[in-house]
């Protein structure tokens, strides 16, 4: 009787260390700290839920503005970017977008959803919170119809609708500029 | 919990979008052999909507002259006509863009010529595509209202204006095309014994705005119809191809279209054919009209060197024929692109309101000189207003706008509609650079046309479903006062 109250103990306290250890593990399988908060503007805009590091479209925007890199590429994240946006947010009455500062607005989280598709302190958003080029400048953002946007970069002379430009059409395909 | 009138608005949308191809196309064989009633009161009256493509930009066309000019230069910065440049609009506070000299004449009366003493054109302030009224910045802000889908972008917003169903269509139908769906066999009552001719005349190609459910649009160019093989109806070529596509859609193959849909559509076909020659008899001899040789009327008249007066001098010709087309009621299409100055805005849109102008004012002549002026309204629509603040060379889309009405049907010299504040960030601007929100209606707008045109209080609903939204139909007052 004594072996047999023994042999539970012993059968009982390996339970408690098997449970120890797998806790232990999944622990370990965490990151030893949470990512650090994003810094909000001190702004009276609504703030929203920030998403894990990196969200798909900062995956999509990676590499955006690398000088080792064809500036067209740059408008081809974006485009990713807002093909992926389309395909999340689905109503077309609210948040309507109408140029660069509404797709702006929109992927920091001012969208029907409420989901944060890009930080604002990503590199993609200048100082005025416009999406901008490699070159500083804002790209020019036209809606043609719902869910097709045309992208311009004013190219290295800064300047929209000129011959420099880089233009992309709503369908991703590269157009000549002008 | 829905409203009865928000029921009744949603349920005929659905009623528009959910009619099948099928039952469009037995309605079109069907709705044209009706038994025709009523009549056309011995007035024929034709609507010409002037579509300008690419939003113009309408708050540096009419423009505050006294009073809040200040407001006006101080949003529009190095985009602001100068004051002094304006054309001033008699007995109101607005003035026009330094292009538009003939419409300002049109409006106060002193035009030169037959148009000497005759105001002939109004002015609707901040209108624009709604579901229902917006009666706050704030109303907007916070979403208690329903809103158009798609806001900015240019081609929901055409579709929208050609539409007037802001809320979206499964099936596309124009109000153009719904009221030929509810006049055409009730107004065209000359179209008897086999005899028929649309109603919805397009110089500009297909649009939404003249299709219906029953009715179509029928597009025609400068020199005349369009065929299923070309649009030159005369040379040897031509009637060889002609005559071959007819005796495809004959009878010896009809056989072969043993069902209902084919044979349907192989008779649409050959009827086109036949209204083609039917209309291109008469257009290219419209002959006289009030002992007025119409050819020689439009060669005369002053009309810009631009490609827009080809279709409307194609408008004049297509409205003075109207009675050997036997028509009591008729629409026209016209489209002017290019309006979407994102850059150089100062020059090009000067450049091309004195286009309009000049075409308005030519349109107008021939149809004075005619003797057309009572039956024809002339109206604009644009896709969109655009942002007050100027993005350096030019300005960005918006939503609300102002727009032109002409015709002798109108009391003239007026600026009907809520002209809104212009500053930026004020209450009528919805953000991000000078956005003003509508407060007229674009159905209220197209309402008092169409009831002016013959559509009756009973119908006005399935032409356009959201007017109770705004206006009663059965009122004995007009919805803006822009007519007699």
């Amino acid at each position: 009787m004594k072996r047999i109250r023994v042999l539970l103990f012993l059968v009982l306290l390996a339970a408690v260390g098997a449970l120890l250890w797998l806790a232990w593990r999944e622990d370990a399988a965490m990151p030893a700290s949470p990512p650090p908060p994003v810094a909000i503007r001190p702004t009276n805009r609504i703030e929203f839920p920030v998403p894990p590091q990196p969200s798909a479209a900062e995956s999509i925007l990676d590499g955006y503005g690398d000088p080792a890199s064809p500036p067209i590429e740059d408008l081809r994240k974006i485009h990713r970017v807002v093909t992926g946006y389309f395909s999340v947010v689905k109503d077309g009455s609210r948040h309507p977008i109408g140029g660069n500062p509404d797709l702006a607005a929109a992927l920091r989280g001012d969208n029907p959803n409420r989901e944060i598709f890009v930080r604002e302190d990503h590199p993609i958003f200048g100082k005025d919170g416009s999406i901008i080029d490699r070159w500083g400048s804002a790209v020019v953002v036209h809606p043609e119809a719902y869910r097709q946007l045309a992208l311009r970069s004013s190219g290295p002379d800064r300047s929209p609708y000129t011959a420099d430009d880089l233009v992309l059409s709503p369908s991703g395909v590269q157009q000549p500029a002008r | 919990m829905r409203s009865r009138r928000q029921f009744l608005g949603e349920a005929s949308c659905a009623a528009i979008g959910s009619t099948s191809v099928l039952s469009t196309l037995l309605n079109l064989t069907m709705a044209n052999h009706a038994a025709a009633q009523g009549g056309f009161g011995g007035q024929r009256k034709s609507l010409v909507c002037v579509f300008l493509a690419g939003g113009c930009d309408t708050f540096n066309m009419l423009i505050p002259r006294t009073g809040n000019y200040a407001e006006y230069a101080a949003s529009r910065s190095n985009l602001a006509i100068p004051q002094a440049q304006l054309r001033t609009l008699t007995n109101t506070n607005y003035g026009l863009h330094p292009s538009c000299q003939r419409l300002a004449e049109m409006f106060n009366g002193t035009g030169p010529g037959i148009l000497a003493g005759k105001k002939r054109v109004s002015f609707l302030a901040n209108v624009g595509t709604l579901i229902e009224p917006i009666t706050s910045k704030q109303a907007y802000l916070n979403g208690s209202v329903a809103l158009p889908k798609a806001l900015f972008s240019h081609r929901d917003q055409i579709e929208q204006w050609q539409t007037s169903v802001p809320q979206g269509m499964q099936v596309l139908s124009g109000w153009g095309g719904r009221a030929a769906d509810v006049i055409h066999s009730t107004l065209n009552t000359e179209q008897t014994a086999g005899y028929y001719m649309p109603m919805n005349f397009s110089v500009a190609g297909n649009s939404a705005f003249q299709i219906g459910q029953s009715e179509g649009q029928f597009v025609i160019t400068g020199e005349g119809a369009l065929g299923f093989t070309g649009a030159d109806g005369n040379s040897p070529l031509h009637n060889a191809k002609d005559q071959a596509m007819r005796d495809i859609i004959a009878s010896p193959l009809e056989d072969h279209y043993s069902n209902l849909f084919h044979r349907t559509h192989g008779r649409i076909t050959s009827n086109s054919i036949e209204r083609g020659a039917e209309f291109q008899q008469h257009y290219a001899a419209p002959g006289t009209l009030n002992g007025q040789n119409v050819a020689t009327v439009i060669a005369n008249a002053p009309f810009p060197n631009h490609y827009i007066s080809g279709q409307f001098r194609a408008a004049v010709k297509t409205i003075a024929i109207r009675q050997q087309l036997k028509l009591a009621r008729q629409t026209l299409f016209i489209e002017f692109g290019g309006w979407d100055h994102h850059a150089e805005l100062l020059e090009n849109h000067g450049n091309m309101l004195a286009v309009l102008d000049g075409a308005l004012y030519a349109f107008q002549t021939c149809l004075e000189t005619l003797g057309l002026a009572n039956d024809v309204i002339t109206f604009t629509a644009s896709d969109f207003g655009r942002t007050l603040r100027s993005n350096g060379q030019g300005t960005d889309h918006a939503w609300s706008g102002n727009q032109i009405v002409m015709g002798g049907p109108l009391t003239g010299g007026q600026v009907r509609g809520s002209y809104p504040s212009l500053v930026i960030d004020g209450p009528d601007d919805i953000g991000r650079g000078g956005r003003i929100f509508p407060k007229l209606s674009a159905d209220e707008y197209f309402c008092e046309l169409l009831r002016w045109f013959g559509v009756t209080a009973g119908d006005m609903d399935s032409v356009l479903p959201n007017i109770r939204n705004f206006y009663d139909p059965a009122s004995s007052t007009h919805p803006v006062g822009f007519l007699a």
